[in-house]
């Protein structure tokens, strides 16, 4: 874990100049601040009225203040009880939060209701408020200085490491732990303060700042650090007044408490990214149109030439980035789904299926490009359209349904908005007609009408998929995608969606290219199948013909693997 | 050996599993089979401990597992495997963390070097090589994560292992592959297995008698042979009927070829991409 931590550490600094310069700042300063009685002489609170208000010169490097002390001097010293304040109180402030977070969100009932109390009314007072009261209280230094910042600050962290805590405490592996009878201090420590270790991370990093701040406001009413000696947010309260006559006054501290600040939200972002096992993947590049929009217009699906066509697509990751570049997912894969035709795509995970349905959406993103080869749509080359062409295709002419339904779904949007907003988003359907649209097409997937003020939470597996459905041909495609629609439903379910689906099909003359891993779903539904294999297509042929006689051994591989052969053959039922 | 007598759950005043009884004896594989809703998963969470049951019983030996110290006292005896092996594995530790917690916690700490011999035991008997050892999850594939919770659960040397849906997440080839590992496993000795699972075609491979779980109650129960072929209550019947049928030819096709294929089918499915 650690050396894993480090190693990604290094690598991520290794890619990002900025964050070696801020690092190597810091670094320098935090040293600077560490040796101040060896890097300067001056005492920082030795006043000379002779040389008030100097600019910075040779010998007074950053200048000096309205009681001609140096401010180079007072920086450094002051950043010895700045910093080291700001650390120790964040660790208090983190140590107290994480523990009362974790405790109060994994184990809830009566720990949870006491700490949230606690939390509550600690919360009700404003901050700094009850930081002056407690310091005060206790009298000032600089031990009742942190005290009474870790104080006020803990609740918030509880609070919020409280609802991480409940998110994980409901992951598989804590419940796995939990049925291995791992005991509840090392599930604790080992599985969710580990997962937490994130937003912890930044949590820390991004309270520095706002301690400093408060370290300095406290010490400004005296309160902390007592007025002579040096201290960053002092400084910035002294120089204020003066800002027009010695700016550097206030730049000095100022700039020092920017840059930490700075840093620190800037490794907590870095240090929170090496935390995470898996690489994270940048956002979806926005192409911004080159040119007026070009509504592709898909003519109606009457010809007998092939809606959808790959000729030779060939697809790499191409990010330099990714640990996967120059992986091939798909090599020259070639094939077509016709008008009126329902096309099974079947594969194994890797197999590349799922990138195939992508590229037919135009919605292949980096770190994937479509390297080789050709997709068309009712005969025209897609390789020009750009983000809003696609915008016009998609849910209009080409309709998607996925797997997880649940996902699939807005949970504080009704049935029927969510089906209406498609319709909405195409000038497909009148304003008019949309209302008898949208009832129409609820009856089509076999749903009651009630069901369109209905929310999704509200409804079955299988009532969200005909959900999905619906919204995918509610503006009459002329093609639809079907990815593993039926993966996440149980039999009953998933044999009634596929009738569903079949039906649909015949009924608007829908093309179909239907995904899967699972050749009892594609053998009930597809007239033609492909089979993929690690990016290349293995086998094609009619449903009937590819079933009986499979050529390619690894076609027969996936037909010895459907479970329910080993003892007797399923009862068969025509 | 597990005997669990009218259990009852409720969830938000809705009887999710109702007076719901059976039992497992040692050596015996048991399916649980129902749509989705039935209350397979939360019987099984109630015999994992994971949740308290509004009424009746669950017993493991002597031991009453309802209440917490049954439930410790059953201890390492009964383990589980869930559906989703992604998720089941904490993605911040490695394949020998992963499989050490279970060890550490039954059998304290050893040498290192001792606690590789049994590590690599234990990825032997899930049929998963040594050097994934230093792994995280996400560099494995789906399969080989599923295998890992099975090597997870059987370091504990359970008596009763209950899998909740363990294919559902698999390829059909890795599927397959799972299952003859777990036949193997109970083949040579291992624990009793209590299959969940929406399947009949799973049922039918490995299970020796079936349990059929309608809206939170048992409406057929028996071996499987009988309960597959002459289902009785219409709920099997119906679930029969909606399990998707080997089309007619291959399953004709497949007793011709498979014979003689097989080891090229072994070749080619061992070639399969791992990721």
């Amino acid at each position: 874990m650690a050396d894993r931590l480090l190693r990604n550490l290094a690598a991520a600094l290794r890619r990002d100049p900025l964050g070696c310069v801020l690092l190597a700042l810091v670094g320098t300063l935090v040293l600077l601040c560490l040796l101040a009685p060896i890097v300067t002489r001056t005492d920082p609170t030795a006043t000379d009225f002779a040389r008030m208000l100097m600019p910075p010169s040779a010998e007074n490097w950053l200048g000096t203040d309205d009681f001609g002390r140096d401010v180079f001097a007072r920086l450094l010293f002051g950043g010895r009880t700045s910093l080291g304040v700001a650390a120790v109180a964040v660790m208090i402030v983190m140590g107290i939060g994480v523990v009362a977070g974790i405790v109060a969100g994994y184990f809830g009932g009566a720990v949870d209701l006491v700490l949230g109390k606690l939390i509550d009314v600690l919360m009700a007072f404003p901050r700094l408020v009850l930081a002056i009261a407690v310091a005060a209280l206790m009298g000032g230094g600089i031990a009742s200085l942190i005290v009474a910042i870790s104080v006020v600050a803990w609740p918030a962290y509880a609070r919020i490491l409280r609802a991480f805590t409940l998110q994980v405490a409901n992951e598989g592996y804590v419940q796995a732990a939990r049925t291995l009878g791992t005991p509840v201090w090392r599930i604790l420590g080992g599985h969710v303060a580990l997962n937490l270790i994130g937003p912890i991370l930044v949590l820390a990093m991004l309270d520095l700042g706002n301690l400093i701040l408060a370290i300095s406001a406290l010490s400004f009413l005296g309160l902390g650090v007592a007025p002579p000696g040096p201290e960053w947010g002092s400084m910035l309260n002294e120089g204020r007044a003066l800002i027009e006559i010695a700016p550097w006054m206030v730049l000095a501290p100022g700039m020092a408490i920017f840059l930490v600040v700075l840093s620190a939200n800037y490794f907590a972002d870095i240090a929170r990214d090496s935390t995470e096992g898996r690489a994270v993947h940048g956002p979806r590049d926005w192409i911004a149109p080159s040119r007026p929009v070009a509504r592709p217009e898909l003519p109606s699906p009457n010809t007998k030439e092939p809606l959808l066509s790959f000729e030779g697509v060939t697809v790499d990751v191409v990010d330099p980035r990714s640990p996967y570049c120059g992986r091939r997912i798909l090599q020259e894969v070639s094939f077509w789904v016709r008008p009126r035709e329902c096309v099974g795509l079947i594969g194994e995970s890797g197999s590349g299926k799922s990138t195939l349905a992508m590229l037919a959406m135009g919605l292949t993103r980096p770190p994937l490009a479509l390297t080789g080869g050709a997709v068309l749509l009712s005969g025209t080359n897609t390789a020009a359209w750009r983000w809003d062409d696609w915008r016009g295709v998609r849910g209009r002419h080409v309709g998607l349904v996925n797997q997880d339904p649940l996902s699939a779904l807005n949970p504080v949007l009704t049935i029927g908005d969510q089906i209406s907003e498609v319709m909405a988003a195409h000038d497909a359907v009148p304003t008019g007609a949309r209302a008898g649209r949208l009832r129409a097409v609820v009856d089509d997937v076999g749903l009651p009408a009630s069901v369109v003020g209905r929310y999704p939470h509200e409804l079955s597996g299988g009532m969200r998929q005909r959900v999905v459905i619906a919204m995918a041909i509610v503006n009459r495609p002329a093609l639809l995608i079907a990815d593993e629609p039926t993966t996440a439903l149980d039999v009953s379910t998933q044999r009634r969606i596929l009738d569903l689906i079949r039906d649909l099909g015949q009924q608007y003359g829908l093309s179909v290219l239907f995904v899967s891993h699972d050749l009892r779903v594609i053998a009930r539904v597809a007239d033609r199948v492909v089979i993929l294999r690690e990016g290349r297509v293995v086998e094609t042929g009619t449903t009937a013909a590819v079933f009986a006689a499979p050529r390619e051994p690894y076609t027969r591989a996936l037909m010895a693997a459907i479970p329910g052969q080993h003892r007797q053959p399923q009862p068969v039922e025509v | 050996m597990l005997s669990v007598e009218s259990l009852t759950k409720r969830y938000q005043g809705q009887d999710a599993v109702c007076g719901v009884s059976f039992s497992v004896a040692p050596g015996e594989i048991v399916g649980l089979v129902g749509a989705s809703g039935s209350g397979k998963s939360t019987i099984a969470r109630c015999i994992l401990g994971l949740e308290r049951p509004d009424a009746g019983l669950i017993r493991y030996g002597d031991a009453v597992l309802t209440d917490r110290a049954g439930r410790r006292a059953a201890g390492r005896a009964i383990q589980a495997v869930f559906q989703d092996p992604r998720s089941s594995l904490n993605p911040r530790w490695t394949v020998r963390r992963i499989l050490s917690e279970p060890l550490e916690t039954w059998f304290g700490r050893e040498p290192s070097a001792a606690r590789t011999v049994r590590l690599h035991a234990l990825l032997l008997q899930v049929t998963l090589s040594a050097d994934l050892l230093a792994r995280y999850p996400h560099e494995l594939s789906t399969g080989q994560c599923q295998r890992l919770c099975v090597a997870r659960a059987l370091a504990c040397g359970p008596a009763l292992l209950v899998l909740d849906e363990p294919l559902s997440a698999l390829d059909v080839s890795v599927q397959a592959r799972m299952l003859a590992m777990l036949r193997d496993l109970h083949a040579a000795g291992g624990p009793s297995f209590l299959l969940i699972t929406h399947d009949f075609a799973v049922v039918r491979e490995i299970c020796q008698r079936v349990l059929v779980l309608n809206a939170g109650r048992i409406v057929e129960a028996g071996p499987v042979a009988r309960v597959l072929d002459k289902p009785s209550h219409p709920v099997t019947r119906s679930l029969l009927l909606d399990a998707l049928p080997l089309p007619f030819q291959t399953a004709a096709a497949l007793d011709r070829w498979v014979d003689c294929t097989k080891p090229t089918l072994d070749v080619a499915i061992q070639r399969t991409p791992s990721s």
